[in-house]
């Protein structure tokens, strides 16, 4: 009997590992034919990752090692760029006017950090117990930790939208650039969206040291992990139902007709498929069916893969080599790019987000809606390649030269390559309104679902998207002491 | 304003009244004389035939139409066999009462579902991940209701179906007046009678067929108001009088569950996955609260009562659906223990009847309570017994004269 994780995601197989560690016979189902789901085969960045699962872990015994993250690069058609590093010290020279303020923000979010970290390393909070307001004072003790001041600029700016949170801040529209894109991933807002600052603040509480050799690296180490604690690793294995009896989850059946028994199902694809489509529809009560039919995830993302021939060389500064770059000179490029999201438009200045080596560079395209009008065909799968060169060459006028567009991928083709539902990488949108209590949804955010023994466990469940393990690693607990 | 039915031209036409009140949107007329007490007793003797098209009609089909039909109504669909109709509860996730209805099976794959009110909104959201159409045809199709104990004889003369044959609950497809329709033995009357259903262009020439071969037998067009005192006679609970639908209601102490409002014999909780269940569950355990109970007048009190002020008892004309709130018997207590939603004098009967919702204690036959009666503009309180209910219950409403030996039951 034993447990069944579904997806073998990050999340998944963080879950698995903890599972089969806590004692558990564990069968991990993925259906495609490699394990690290949206984490397998990109580049990206796993600064997220925590630090306290790999510990426990062991994944340093896998071989899992961790460095400083490599420093951004923003180049501009006048001036020099902004190479920046997360490391006041090291970022100030590039900073010049701005390094002082830069500084004492991330002073600011160092002192924020431990109480964000606090909520995303436990339980959402429950909100639905009799005594309600126990637990959010208890987290609100927290809080107290910070000095009146911060508690105060805290509560100013969260609800505030990021391009006004930092532009009160710093001078250059670069710094302000960088520092707003990372805010969004995984939302459907733009700087200038309310509570865009909220999701900054979250995203950096969750940033730290990233994994050498990247997400491949940290998705090995994890099937080590897997492997070494006995769980039966299983790829191309499609759950098509998990089946439910009297209320409760008591196996699945996988897409060819096997069926396999289990106590308890731990699903980490996402929530919405789970009990939307993995369980029958008359197994689920209508509170959380209607939650799910609601839960929004609208994808935005589309990828350019390039072979480069030579150096990728940026015009402003030709000496410079990188690993990380970003295409956009001014917040408001964001904010337009946005609009082409919102109005479900082709964008037409493509904001970039570049992960480079010698050989190739991975490109993200944050505003192609999954939505857009008239559909994804294969002539707009073309026009999004000729749109990043044509958006890179203004930076690296020799990119025609030395770049060959190998593979695009459309929303849609994300959707279906990484079996996404709604192309939403993180299996729901990140705003405020589905996070924390309510992500998935209120009844659902402590991973237990009203199907006995059925459990969810991947980015769409509290603490949310990116890859960071702790979904799955928080679900596991719960399934664990159950 | 509301809209007109396929039978509208006709309807007015035969109306000496212009006693029109509005029924889910359309005109319907309450009576065709200055009184209905002609119509009631067409349908205690003779036979009523009553304009049903208001009713909220729906065809679904589809491979899951029965499992999905199931999730939704208390009744187990998947069960139901063709040519056969369930009365059943529509409850939202708490278990609390939305409407009744019925459905009837014409296919495996096809059903026709009645509802008193519109529902294709909260039909279409809970469709998703069934393989089912659902298909809004209350405009489409016409519905009458030939209700009496000679309802067999005149529609026999003008439809092919064999009518003595055909159960109490059944539903069959047939020839009606040379048109293509469905005709069921169901109604609201509590009397022997069917439902006909065609298509709206259809329903004029039925009608008038009706009336024609219903001529010999003193068939009578009926109207809202002799079918409102049957259906009580009946002790068949109405949507929006006797409980509120839990969407119109306001407090949660207003909404019903089928316990609650009498109809918990239509909920099978022993069955998985159909919406409400897990509530109702709740309430098995914890005990269900209310009973709906029928209640009879004593008539010796109505009369002392009016004699007090000089006056001769007074019935009123209509059954009347002004609730008024029920003590304990003895007079003792001013709390009430629940409240009468719908009253009339039975005609037939021969006395004052109620339906009311009472606290659980009270539902025992032969227990005595206190209703408040108004007389002269005061307040006061007649005695009233929890009586059997349906009130009055003929025969004739379920028997079947040529019955083939039963297979299986609904
Ligand atoms: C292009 C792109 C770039 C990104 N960049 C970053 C980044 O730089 N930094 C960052 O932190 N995050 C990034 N993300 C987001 C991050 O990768 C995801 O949020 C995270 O990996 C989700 O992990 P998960 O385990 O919850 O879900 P997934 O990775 O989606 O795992 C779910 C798994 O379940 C499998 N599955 C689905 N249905 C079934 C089924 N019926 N039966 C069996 N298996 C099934 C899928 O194949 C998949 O392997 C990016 C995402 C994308 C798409």
């Amino acid at each position: 009997m034993g447990v069944i994780v579904i997806g073998g995601g990050h999340n998944g197989l963080v879950a698995a590992a903890a599972l089969a560690r806590g004692g558990q016979a564990v069968t991990l189902l993925e259906g495609r034919d490699c394990f690290g789901g949206v984490a397998s085969g990109l580049l990206h960045d796993t600064d997220s990752f925590s630090p306290e699962i790999a510990a426990e872990l062991d994944l340093a015994s896998r071989g899992l090692e961790f460095q400083e993250p490599a420093p951004v690069f923003l180049p501009s058609r006048e001036g020099s760029g902004l190479l920046l590093h997360r490391d006041p010290r090291r970022a100030a020279k590039e900073l010049g006017e701005d390094a002082e303020a830069y500084t004492a923000w991330r002073g600011f979010l160092e002192r924020v950090r431990p109480f964000a970290a606090s909520q995303l390393n436990q339980l959402a909070p429950d909100i639905r117990t009799s005594a309600p307001l126990l637990p959010l004072l208890r987290r609100g003790l927290a809080l107290r930790r910070l000095s009146k001041q911060d508690i105060h600029e805290l509560l100013r700016i969260g609800p505030a939208c990021v391009y006004d949170t930092l532009s009160e801040r710093f001078q250059n529209p670069l710094l302000v650039t960088a520092l707003s894109a990372r805010a969004l991933s995984g939302t459907w807002m733009g700087p200038r969206s309310p509570s865009s600052t909220a999701t900054l603040l979250l995203g950096e509480a969750q940033s730290g040291q990233e994994v050498v050799g990247g997400a491949p690296a940290l998705v090995a180490a994890l099937v080590a992990a897997c492997e070494s604690a006995g769980v039966v690793l299983r790829t191309c294995a499609r759950v098509q139902r998990i089946q439910v009896n009297q209320g409760r989850a008591e196996g699945v059946t996988l897409e060819g007709g096997e069926f396999l028994s289990a106590d308890r199902v731990l699903s980490c694809v996402g929530p919405r498929r789970t009990l939307l489509e993995l369980v029958e529809p008359d197994s689920l009560p209508i509170r959380e069916a209607g939650q799910m039919a609601n839960l929004r995830l609208r994808g935005t993302l589309a990828r350019v893969c390039l072979e480069l021939s030579g150096p990728m060389v940026y015009a402003c500064r030709p000496d410079l080599q990188v690993t990380r770059a970003l295409i956009a000179e001014d917040p408001l490029d964001l904010e337009r790019a946005f609009d082409s999201v919102k109005h479900r438009r082709m964008p037409s200045e493509l904001p970039l987000d570049i992960r480079q080596d010698a050989r190739g560079a991975t490109v993200l395209i944050r505003c192609a809606t999954m939505e857009l009008k008239g559909g994804w065909t294969a002539a707009r799968r073309g026009e999004l390649g000729e749109l990043t060169l044509a958006s890179l060459e203004p930076f690296v006028p020799t990119i025609r030269s030395i770049a060959r567009v190998t593979g695009v991928l459309t929303p849609a083709d994300i959707a279906s390559r990484f079996d996404l539902e709604g192309g939403h990488e993180m299996h729901g949108e990140i705003s405020l309104d589905q996070l924390g209590p309510m992500r998935p949804s209120l009844t659902l955010s402590r991973h237990t679902t009203p199907i006995g023994g059925l459990y969810l466990g991947s980015s769409g469940t509290h603490p949310g998207g990116a890859i960071s393990g702790r979904p799955g690693w928080l679900a596991a607990g719960v399934l664990g002491r159950s | 304003m509301p809209r007109r039915t396929a039978l509208f031209e006709r309807t007015a036409a035969l109306m000496t009244s212009v006693a029109w009140k509005e029924w889910a949107g359309y005109a319907a007329p309450c009576n065709f004389d200055a009184h209905s007490e002609r119509e009631y007793f067409a349908i205690r003797h003779s036979a009523g035939l009553l304009d049903l098209s208001p009713l909220s009609k729906y065809t679904v089909t589809g491979s899951d139409a029965a499992r999905y039909l199931a999730r939704l109504w208390t009744r187990d669909i998947t069960r139901l066999k063709p040519g056969r109709v369930a009365y059943a509860c529509l409850c939202d996730g708490e278990g609390k009462l939305l409407d009744d209805g019925t459905v009837a099976c014409l296919d495996p794959e096809t059903f026709r579902v009645t509802s008193s009110e519109a529902w294709l909104g909260w039909f279409e959201r809970h469709s998703r991940g069934f393989t089912v159409q659902i298909e809004d045809c209350t405009d489409q199709l016409a519905a009458l209701a030939l209700q009496g104990p000679l309802s067999r004889k005149i529609l026999q003369e003008i439809c092919g179906v064999d009518l003595d044959g055909m159960r109490f609950f059944a539903v069959a497809a047939g020839r009606i007046a040379g048109v293509r329709g469905w005709i069921s033995r169901t109604g609201y009357t509590g009397d022997l009678g069917f439902e006909i259903w065609i298509a709206h262009e259809d329903a004029l020439a039925v009608y008038d067929a009706l009336l024609v071969a219903g001529k010999p037998y003193n068939l009578e067009p009926i109207g809202l108001d002799a079918l409102d005192v049957a259906r009580i006679e009946a002790g068949f609970v109405m949507q929006g009088v006797d409980y509120i639908s839990a969407q119109h209601c306001l407090t949660e102490a207003r909404k019903s569950t089928p316990e609650d409002a009498g109809l918990g014999w239509t909920v099978n909780l022993e069955r998985e996955g159909w919406i409400g269940r897990e509530a109702l569950l709740r309430e098995r355990a914890e005990g269900p609260k209310w009973a709906l109970v029928g209640l009879e007048l004593d008539w010796a009190e109505i009369e002392a009562l009016h004699s007090e002020y000089g006056l001769p008892p007074h019935l009123g004309p209509v059954a009347c659906r002004n609730a008024v709130p029920v003590y304990p018997g003895g007079g003792g207590s001013k709390t009430p223990v629940g409240q009468a939603t719908s009253s009339t004098w039975s005609p037939t009967l021969k006395s004052y009847l109620m339906l009311a919702q009472v606290q659980r204690k009270f539902l025992a036959l032969g227990t005595e309570l206190q209703v408040e009666y108004t007389v002269e503009f005061e307040r006061r309180t007649i005695t009233a017994r929890v009586v059997p209910r349906p009130f009055f219950d003929p025969e004739r409403k379920t028997f079947t004269p040529s019955a083939t030996p039963r297979k299986a039951s609904q």
